[in-house]
């Protein structure tokens, strides 16, 4: 079956990824074909990912596995893209983690050029401050202020035409 | 999400680019959130100047020159606080167009004009003078401030040639929408020395009155540049002693994939230098000559070319008087070229032998994707002759029928088709007399049929629709599961129809759009549809305007909306709204924290 990958791959082929703290993994060759940066690791049998620890990498590949038949979309297409503003309850489960691990998971996929679990994790942090007053989104990111009083007020005066929009 | 790098954040924010009221709210988080936002917020400003306080920001932003430009007519600037950010700096785009009424309210307002003058000059059509003024000051702003400009709109007379002098520095524009009330040498000065100097790759001059010599000096540049694409010289008055020249240059490129030329003074000379070009195969893909007197000696030569050429994807032949022979050598050109995929011949008024000639070529040619043959007069013997190529044609896949005198057998000859053809993708069908037995054919063609997304049934109100047509097109959304947008606007629907239109639409899963505009629909219709907002988890657009519903229901509409996650805009335009209304609307809205955008 034809995944839109340029490089194809049978089911049965593995390759082996290392994290940064040593834990190895085997997965589908196929998930390494999907993403430019896995694909260009994998030159040998295992490949070693840095800056990515072995309980983030584990997320990472788990999101891949489950989406591996997914049709590629054109990251560039506005439209497609904001038909998706629904998350699938698949992914709204796997990302219902604690901030801290869905934080690594966006940094991971930033990292490895995932860029439909980036937009997902993103989309997914946004959802958490819809509707939100600044005071709130503090709050629920754990953010200190650092307007003076006297800045942020005319900030809110230079832009609080956006509020009616 | 500190740990996170800038450029993850401006992901997430990212999310939000049309939802200001949270980016907004975001903004007033921390410092660096607000560096990240601004360039999110402030990409179009322009199109939001009806909010005075955006106006009035830009305006505190014009230099010393720009506010020069606002000294012959008396308007002093109040003295606003310096902005703690370069805002404009960030703009991508300045549509002039949209300037105008925000400036009048505004100078109204301050007293800078009163009434009468405003109504003198919009009696002419013409911008007054103060309105234009401000409306250069602020576009030679933008394209000072920001470098960030792709497109430029520019409606409204040139009061000062600073504007374009920013503009031939202004590398980074490659889109032009100009338009001049007096194109006179300066303007054309101007448009010349950006031609040269410029990477415009698409350029409009629309409803421009431009003299020959002046063409001439377009045409000479235009031969000069080399990054042109996209030209639109349509309702220029362009014949063949102004055009010439130009025409020739533009024919000539090696770059230009897309020329309009509709609605000028073009004759059959014109087109001979188009159709030489088009037997030199060029670039050219997109070509619209509609609405031009170039007669059957234009449309014979133009129709010898596509023998031959194989790079013309569209041609629109909108409005061209094109009879019996036209469409005849037109026919021929369809059996023989591989490479059209898309033409429209609609408003010719050409009758139902024209239609028979069209769809003896629908048999031969397997290229042509979309045919526009709306306002023709085919009648439905037309249709027949059409529908019968439509059981051998695979090939089509957009077909647009409005308005062509069509009634109920025309509509079963076109049902029959639809039961058996699996390439159309949208038909039109609006404006006809189908009549309910028309209806009835085509909604059980719909329970058979698997390939159609869009089908466009507006405006059959003279076809005394009743409830068993409105009971048929809900058996469609049952059964139905391809098609993705319907439109019954203008329809009379009534609210019994809508009602079990409503039913059907809790259970359908496939429809995406649905057009309701002026059906009747009333508060009775109103709570059917909200049920529709609670159960249906498919419909992305739904419209309602111009129905009998007022206040309440909107009210109970928008409060639905929170239960509802799919639905991205609601359009519940009426004519007789208030400010009071539309205030209290927009407050709903925010309680209830609706995401879906609604258009009143």
């Amino acid at each position: 079956m034809d995944n839109g990958t340029s490089n194809s791959a049978s089911e049965n082929e593995t390759i082996t990824l290392k994290s940064c703290d040593g834990i190895e993994f085997h997965i589908d060759a196929r998930i390494a074909n999907r993403y430019t940066l896995l694909n260009n690791w994998n030159g040998g049998e295992s490949a070693c990912i840095p800056n990515v620890n072995g309980k983030v990498l584990e997320k990472v590949l788990e999101w891949c596995e489950h989406h591996i038949n997914d049709p590629q979309l054109n990251c560039g297409d506005d439209d497609s893209r904001r038909r998706n503003t629904i998350i699938e309850e698949w992914d709204e489960n796997f990302l219902s983690c604690d901030q801290d691990m869905l934080f690594e998971i966006i940094l991971a996929a930033n990292y490895l050029e995932i860029k439909p679990l980036l937009d997902l994790g993103c989309k997914t942090v946004a959802n958490m401050m819809k509707s939100k007053s600044p005071e709130e989104i503090r709050s629920a990111f754990n953010i200190d202020n650092d307007y003076t009083p006297e800045e942020e007020e005319q900030f809110r005066k230079e832009n609080e035409w956006a509020e009616d929009y | 999400m500190n740990t996170l790098p800038n450029e993850c954040i401006f992901e997430i924010f990212n999310n939000f680019r049309t939802n200001y009221r949270n980016l907004f709210s975001c903004l007033l988080v921390n410092r660096l959130w607000c560096t990240i936002i601004i360039p999110i917020l402030w990409r179009n400003p322009t199109v939001h100047f009806g909010d005075r306080r955006l106006l009035k920001l830009c305006l505190s932003t014009l230099n010393a020159k720009e506010q020069a430009l606002l000294v012959p007519f008396n308007i002093i600037l109040p003295k606003f606080p310096n902005p703690l950010f370069a805002y404009t700096s960030y703009a991508t785009s300045v549509d002039g167009s949209s300037l105008t009424v925000p400036i009048i309210d505004w100078l109204m307002d301050e007293g800078f004009i009163n009434g009468s003058h405003v109504s003198i000059s919009a009696d002419n059509g013409d911008d007054y003078f103060p309105v234009t003024a401000v409306k250069c000051s602020l576009i030679a702003m933008f394209l000072r401030t920001s470098r960030k400009i792709k497109g430029l709109n520019f409606d409204g007379g040139i009061s000062d040639k600073k504007i374009f002098n920013h503009l031939c520095k202004n590398a980074t524009i490659t889109s032009l929408e100009f338009y001049v009330e007096q194109f006179n040498s300066e303007a054309t000065e101007i448009l010349v020395e950006i031609l040269y100097k410029n990477s415009i790759t698409s350029l409009d001059l629309a409803h421009n009155d431009i003299s020959s010599e002046k063409w001439n000096a377009i045409a000479k540049a235009l031969h000069q540049n080399t990054t042109i694409t996209s030209v639109n010289l349509s309702c220029n008055q362009l014949d063949f002693t102004r055009s010439k020249a130009l025409i020739m240059a533009l024919c000539m490129k090696p770059t230009l994939k897309s020329l309009n030329l509709f609605y000028n003074d073009l004759d059959a000379r014109c087109l001979e230098i188009i159709t030489e070009a088009l037997c030199k195969n060029l670039s050219l893909t997109t070509l619209n000559l509609g609405a031009n007197p170039f007669g059957f000696e234009g449309i014979n030569a133009l129709m010898k070319a596509l023998h031959t050429n194989t790079t013309l994807t569209s041609l629109r032949l909108y409005l061209s008087s094109i009879n019996f022979d036209g469409i005849k050598v037109l026919a021929e050109a369809l059996c023989i070229n591989t490479t059209l995929t898309s033409l429209n011949v609609g408003c010719n008024f050409f009758g139902p032998e024209c239609a028979e000639l069209l769809a003896e070529a629908l048999y031969k040619n397997t290229t042509l994707t979309k045919l526009d043959i709306e306002e023709n007069r085919i009648g439905s013997s037309g249709l027949k002759a059409l529908a019968k190529a439509l059981h051998k044609n695979n090939s089509l896949t957009i077909l647009h029928l409005g308005n062509n005198l069509i009634d109920f057998e025309g509509g079963k000859a076109f049902a029959k088709a639809l039961c058996v053809n699996t390439s159309l993708i949208d038909v039109d069908l609006g404006i006809n007399r189908l009549g309910p037995e028309g209806i009835i054919a085509l909604t059980e063609a719909l329970c058979k049929n698997t390939t159609l997304i869009t089908l466009r049934l507006y405006d059959l109100s003279n076809n005394n629709l009743g409830f068993e047509d409105g009971k048929a097109l809900a058996e469609v959304l049952y059964v139905n599961t391809t098609l993705t947008f319907l439109d019954l606007s203008c329809n009379n629907l009534g609210p019994e129809s809508v009602e079990v239109l409503a039913e059907a639409l809790c259970k359908n899963i496939t429809l995406t759009t649905l057009k309701l505009d002026a059906n009747h629909v009333d508060s009775r219709g109103v709570r059917a549809l909200e049920k529709v907002l609670y159960m249906n988890t498919s419909l992305i657009y739904l419209h309602l305007s111009y129905n009998e519903f007022g206040f309440e229901s909107e009210k109970a509409l928008i409060e639905t909306l929170s239960k509802n996650n799919t639905l991205i805009t609601l359009y519940l335009y009426r004519q007789d709204m208030s400010a009071e209304d539309r205030i209290n609307l927009n407050k709903i809205l925010r309680i209830n924290g609706i995401q879906t955008s609604v258009r009143f």
